[in-house]
């Protein structure tokens, strides 16, 4: 059997169809190559300027990919990271409360309030529910903890407001496993205050 | 009106007068806007003003860096969705993760995890922040941990200030062979615990970097750690620490900054 070329004239729709397809899978993967031949020269300019990687271990960067048999360490490239903390945007409270949730309604909710700055008796207040922000909504349940906190908040531009701010504690959510754990404890608490034996 | 105080349901706490408009849109009672009064007229006659203060939290065991991205944070519901869009300045890499959210910056490498934030608001978040991520990752490897406090001071007057630091450390010796002589930094160290924990509490003090003429910088490092325990990772002992030590280490961190400011 012989190649030939094919005589485009004679051939049905389908058939050139399928030798259109053919050729721009052709195209695609010499498109491929291109790409391939400009990353490698894209490295190659990089090795050259950044010495990000050498020379010797391009070839083993190529095809050690988990690097369990590498020779030598990868070395970074080099970049920038700022990892002060950015202090131009702060927060000095005046007045800081630990708070949690004793009762919800439509559009407020009420809280006993501790005082973490000065410690003296709980107080309580009502807080409208608008105070919250909208993806901490949620949270607002009976016994969520919450801190509220009064100060002087200076932005990176230097100005400073006094503002007024509310904070849900987040957790994790609870396991079947957390779950079943406080139930023991609960009721090993049960039995104890009660002296009932813990069978059953 | 933000909030309207109401008298407590108990009838052993004080019973609360009318709301009162005292702190611009906020209301509150009474009480509290004379405390606040009370409050700010000490905050200007005093010889310092707090400029910046921040708090860290630095655990050292063994961490896999790649997992604290934004995505996982909110994912576990530790962070609001938003909160993970927004985060910047971050790289998660096997090696090192730095995450930048608006209240906390988050650094991870191999040995050492840093939690941190310049808020004051945020103090408790983050480390309720801590206290829920190795509540999830309990299997993580740690012996050690620091509650740290760092807080800048401006001083009113700049010859106050130099006297401060001829009363933190006289300069007699020094003038025999020195002109002029100054303080720029200072370390005391307490080596050991009275609270039962191994560790020791180390206090900085410099020449303030950021607050300039006349500033003065105090690190409070209160380290605590334990012994590797058969089977344990250590993470119940930090978790306990977390939740037990972390308000009184700063009220004693404080306290001791008060207490060294409080000889100018």
């Amino acid at each position: 059997m012989t190649l030939t070329q094919p005589d485009r004239s004679s051939s049905t729709l389908i058939e050139r169809r399928h030798e259109d397809t053919a050729g721009t899978e052709l195209a695609m993967l010499s498109h491929v190559r291109d790409l391939r031949l400009l990353a490698r020269r894209v490295i190659q300019e990089n090795v050259d300027v950044d010495q990000t990687v050498e020379m010797a271990n391009r070839g083993d960067l190529e095809v050690n990919l988990l690097a369990l048999n590498r020779k030598t360490a990868t070395r970074l490239p080099p970049m920038f990271l700022d990892l002060r903390s950015d202090e131009r945007d702060r927060f000095i409270s005046l007045q800081k409360w630990e708070c949690y949730v004793l009762e919800v309604y439509a559009d407020s909710f009420a809280a006993r309030l501790l005082d973490l700055t000065n410690p003296g008796p709980e107080e309580e207040a009502v807080f409208p529910m608008r105070r919250v922000s909208a993806e901490d909504r949620w949270l607002v349940r009976t016994g969520a903890v919450f801190y509220w906190n009064i100060g002087e908040h200076t932005d990176v531009t230097g100005r400073q407001r006094t503002v007024s701010e509310l904070r849900f504690r987040r957790l994790p959510a609870l396991t079947n496993d957390d779950i079943a754990a406080a139930r023991r404890e609960g009721k090993e608490l049960h039995d104890w205050l009660t002296g009932e034996s813990s069978k059953g | 009106m933000f909030a309207r105080f109401r008298p407590p349901a108990r009838p052993t706490v004080q019973v609360w007068p009318t709301a009162h408009d005292a702190c611009g849109s906020t209301a509150i009672s009474l009480d509290t806007a004379s405390r606040f009064e009370n409050i700010l007229h000490a905050i200007e006659n005093q010889p310092t003003s707090l400029e910046i203060t921040g708090s860290s939290l630095v655990l050292l065991g063994d961490f896999n860096p790649a997992i604290f991205q934004p995505h996982w944070f909110s994912s576990q519901g530790l962070i609001p969705p938003a909160e993970a869009r927004e985060a910047k300045d971050f790289v998660v890499h096997n090696e090192l993760t730095v995450l930048k959210l608006p209240w906390v910056q988050v650094q991870v490498t191999h040995k050492q995890f840093i939690a941190s934030t310049t808020q004051e608001s945020h103090f408790e978040a983050v480390r309720d922040l801590v206290i829920s991520i190795f509540s999830l990752l309990k299997h993580t490897p740690m012996q050690k941990i620091g509650i740290n406090l760092e807080q800048h001071h401006r001083f009113a007057d700049v010859e106050r200030y130099k006297e401060f630091g001829h009363k933190l450390a006289p300069k007699d010796a020094w003038r025999k062979t020195l002109t002029d002589p100054g303080l720029v930094k200072m370390i005391v160290v307490q080596n050991t615990r009275d609270d039962g924990y191994r560790g020791h509490i180390q206090v900085d003090l410099e020449v303030s970097d950021r607050v300039r003429p006349g500033g003065v910088y105090f690190r409070v490092n209160d380290h605590f750690e334990w012994p590797p325990a058969e089977g344990a990772p250590g993470t119940e002992t930090a978790l306990k620490i977390l939740s037990n030590e972390f308000k009184k280490s700063l009220n004693r961190s404080r306290k001791t900054i008060d207490s060294i400011l409080s000889i100018a």
